[in-house]
């Protein structure tokens, strides 16, 4: 086994050492993070969460914590970056090309002529690329979590819904699809370059229809967010949709067209019968809707894959 | 079904690669690549294939080696259909293809890895034997070593399978004259000692005349000629022009010589007509012969481009 990954390594080094650039680079992340975390700026994080401080108090401690802004705003910048997009690109320059140049240089004629079955040469390939890719997802993912809970919520980020689309469990999942589909597009058209064009449109359509979807199933599950008392808002780690009204004595909620036209939000009449309420997930679901997304990405993914499989077992080893 | 090479010496002269009524069409567009081809190979002979470009080689063992499914007729490899059991027909065919396919950037040493990871008994120890025999390193990288040398590691990659039959699809292409006499030394070496059967398509006359012991011509998709080396030289004469008349024997096609005459090639196998001066053939007029019959209007081509000068 571990001749076989490093002759695959080997073979396609150029993939590889993306990969390996974009570990580095999220190795630099994380000693920002622990840098973050328990560094000095830790403290001035810290001194501004404490309760009822006075507007002074709060004034003194953005004076000495302003020598920190700049790295902090770079370093959440260089991983809110790195860790989004360092995995896709990394899926989709190892995985699209690991079939298609074998095919486009003639290489898959001696590998496919010698191996026992198609299938045990693809295998080994294709679950190194993508356990390295996802692994390299979820990298991103813990990295931009822990990054959300140092500088955004309070709690825990795998219990929030803030940013939940870019971080975590959906990194990983966005590049296991991008991963697959790269495969998927080496596989059927034996070309390096039209493969990661095809590939990298097929994953970004297959992602526009997801949170297109995703967006439509938060709507429909949208509930009445319940306020903060501290800020009087709804919670940082909720998933905020939209503003609406609600009928005091009903319960029931309107949108802003459906009130009265000549109602007047600062009258006394209105504020006894109407109260504003933000709509949206609460951060209790974020589990349901984080795994909900994964679902949608994974599921065409691992189509992605046994397609793959079968046009590989079909095709032949050259282009034609 | 798995054959060994003892089982394939044992069985020598058996059929070990046969085609039943092949043909092939990649497009409706375009001629047939095979038009109805019926062939065997004998175990324990290396056989030439020979034909024009386009003839359907190519095709055709690209279909025993699984790559290619006929689009009517079958082909078998010791009695296996490829498309029925890819992986039992594999398993008896070492694969050399007309361009090398080496990795760029893997030395010949990782290559023979490559081939023990993918083929279960692999012999890396033969393929390494034959490579030092030809004093090629394994510690060089693929895209370092000339064509010859890349020929010669597949052809030691194939010969390593151990497989009974090796399809070698124009590996000499390209290849100097010293380069492809020692491929066919190797293949000739092989096929001595391992009881291996060859099929080598090519259409240089000193290749079929140093290794092979059986000629098979194909032309525009169908089988002109299939016979022994000697036999297929002794059944034939050659005759100076191309407007004969015979009373016995089939004409086969007429060819330029080498300083522009016009040759025909006679197929005497019924008969010698004693009314036309003929000389004995060549492998060469035989190869000449068959080719240009693979490719019908040839001659006339020719004469209408001279007469246009």
């Amino acid at each position: 086994m571990r001749t076989t990954t490093w002759l695959i390594v080997r073979q396609h080094r150029f993939g590889f050492a993306m990969l390996a650039a974009s570990a580095t680079a999220f190795v630099i992340g994380a000693l920002f993070l622990v840098w973050l975390h328990f560094g000095p700026a830790a403290d001035c994080r810290a001194a501004s969460l404490q309760p009822n401080l006075t507007d002074q108090q709060l004034f003194d401690i953005a004076a000495r914590c302003e020598q920190y802004a700049l790295p902090v705003q770079l370093g959440a910048d260089f991983i809110g970056l790195t860790g989004v997009g360092l995995p896709l690109i990394a899926a989709l320059l190892l995985a699209a090309p690991l079939i298609a140049v074998e095919l486009e240089l003639g290489t898959a004629t001696l590998a496919w002529s010698l191996a026992r079955t198609r299938r045990s040469w693809l295998l080994p390939r294709m679950a190194l690329v993508v356990v390295l890719t996802v692994g390299l997802g979820v990298a991103g993912g813990l990295l931009t979590d822990w990054l959300t809970a140092d500088l955004l919520i309070r709690g825990s980020p795998w219990e929030s819904l803030s940013n939940y689309d870019s971080r975590g469990a959906m990194i990983a999942a966005r590049t296991f699809l991008v991963a697959a589909a790269g495969l998927f597009g080496g596989a059927l058209l034996g070309r390096q370059m039209p493969a990661l064009v095809v590939a990298g449109a097929l994953a970004a359509a297959i992602g526009m229809g997801i949170t297109i979807e995703n967006q439509g199933i938060n709507r429909a599950n949208m509930v009445v967010l319940a306020n903060d008392p501290s800020t009087g808002m709804y919670g940082e780690s909720d998933l905020y949709i939209e503003n609406r009204v609600q009928v005091i004595a009903t319960g029931e909620i309107l949108t802003w067209d459906q009130l009265p036209m000549n109602s007047d939000p600062s009258s006394p009449e209105y504020q006894a019968t109407y109260r504003d309420v933000s709509l949206g997930i609460p951060a209790s679901q974020a589990g349901a809707v984080v795994w909900r997304n994964v679902a949608f990405y994974t599921g065409p993914g691992v189509v992605l894959l046994l397609l793959t499989l079968v046009i590989v077992e079909r095709r032949r080893p050259y282009l034609s | 079904m798995t054959v060994t090479p003892a089982d394939t010496t044992s069985a020598r002269g058996a059929p070990v690669l046969t085609a039943a009524g092949v043909a092939k069409r990649y497009s409706r567009r375009r001629a047939p690549a095979l038009d109805g081809v019926d062939l065997e190979v004998r175990a324990g002979t290396i056989t030439a294939l020979v034909g024009p470009n386009g003839a359907g080689k190519s095709t055709l063992i690209k279909a025993w080696a699984g790559f290619e499914r006929p689009s009517r007729g079958t082909v078998e490899v010791l009695g296996i259909d490829p498309f029925k059991d890819r992986y039992g027909a594999q398993a008896q065919i070492g694969y050399v293809p007309q361009t090398p396919t080496l990795y760029r950037d893997l030395r010949v040493e990782e290559h023979l890895t490559l081939a023990m990871t993918l083929r279960r008994g692999f012999d890396r120890d033969l393929a390494r034997r034959r490579l030092d025999d030809l004093s090629i390193p394994l510690t060089v990288q693929a895209n370092r070593l000339s064509g010859g040398q890349q020929a010669q590691v597949q052809l030691a990659i194939a010969i390593g399978t151990r497989a009974p039959v090796l399809l070698l699809d124009e590996p000499l292409a390209g290849l100097d004259p010293l380069a492809r006499r020692e491929f066919l030394y190797i293949l000739e070496a092989t096929v001595r000692e391992h009881g291996t059967t060859a099929l080598l398509s090519s259409h240089v006359v000193s290749d079929v005349e140093q290794a092979c012991d059986r000629l098979v011509v194909l032309g525009a998709g169908r089988k002109l000629l299939d016979e022994d080396v000697a036999t297929a030289v002794a059944a034939h004469r050659v005759v100076a022009g191309d407007a004969l008349t015979l009373a016995v024997g089939r004409v086969v096609a007429s060819y330029l010589d080498q300083r522009g005459g016009i040759l025909t090639l006679v197929d005497v196998s019924g008969g010698i007509d004693p009314g036309v001066p003929m000389r004995e053939a060549l492998l060469e007029d035989v190869m000449l012969g068959y080719l240009a019959a693979g490719r019908p209007g040839m001659l006339d081509r020719v004469r209408a481009g001279i007469a246009g000068r």
